[in-house]
């Protein structure tokens, strides 16, 4: 993993057409912009690991019978 | 083929097979599924492991249960799936069936997008606003048992 520091409004590129900019800091929270050809995929990391999750506890479901359920 | 299911022993055929390349969050290490049909769950069907007969993921149609279930799918995404027309998509979502039946979710963010022709399979994330990975969904699947209110599972509020 590469690590590194940057301040608000400096940036990074990944690959040739990828930019991370930081944008701004408050607190703990920072504001991060992310110039991507549309067929990039992005998303936050929490989605993954709750899609892991989701798809454990689908993995469990019991045989419902929805003919008899009201 | 003869395979073993959470359901018991069934048949199936080779062409039913759908290889998943990246397998699934959290089953990363299994490629092969089945769709399996049982009557008593519909609409909810069953993606079956063909490596493991204990897993086998409920899923659902969303497009048909839900209004205004509108996702879009990056082109790579489709490349991926080796996708030659629209005709050939199916797109599934995971369902998290818990005790209470009635608190059933669907994850909207993360459909099962399929090439029914080829076979081959990927679960894809999509980051938005408007689809919650756990939407509420009893409502919606008892409402389409009962033949086709549409409208009671819209998932945005503009309709």
């Amino acid at each position: 993993m590469l690590v590194l520091s940057r301040k608000t409004g400096e940036g990074i590129t990944l690959d040739q057409n990828i930019t991370v900019k930081i944008l701004s800091i408050e607190g703990d929270r920072v504001r991060i912009g992310i110039q991507a050809p549309p067929d990039t995929r992005i998303f936050r990391n929490e989605l993954l690991e709750a899609t892991i999750h989701a798809n454990r506890e689908a993995a469990k479901a019991p045989i419902l019978d929805f003919s008899k359920l009201d | 083929m003869i395979i073993e299911t959470r359901f018991g022993i069934s048949e199936t055929s080779e062409s039913k097979i759908i290889t998943f390349p990246f397998g699934l969050p959290g089953f990363e290490d299994l490629h092969k599924f089945i769709i399996v049909e049982v009557d008593e769950t519909r609409p909810v069907y069953w993606l079956q492991s063909i490596e493991n007969k204990h897993i086998a993921l409920p899923v659902i149609v969303s497009l048909a249960i839900l209004s205004d279930y509108n996702i879009n799918i990056r082109e790579n995404e489709l490349e991926d799936l080796q996708l030659e027309s629209p005709d050939d998509l199916l797109i599934l979502n995971v369902v998290v069936i818990p005790e209470d039946v009635t608190k059933m979710t669907v994850n909207l963010a993360a459909p099962v997008v399929i090439n029914a022709k080829r076979g081959i399979g990927k679960q894809i994330i999509i980051d938005a606003a408007e689809l919650p990975l756990r939407y509420p969904v009893y409502e919606a699947i008892r409402n389409s048992l009962k033949g086709g209110e549409k409208d009671a599972g819209s998932v945005s509020e503009n309709g």
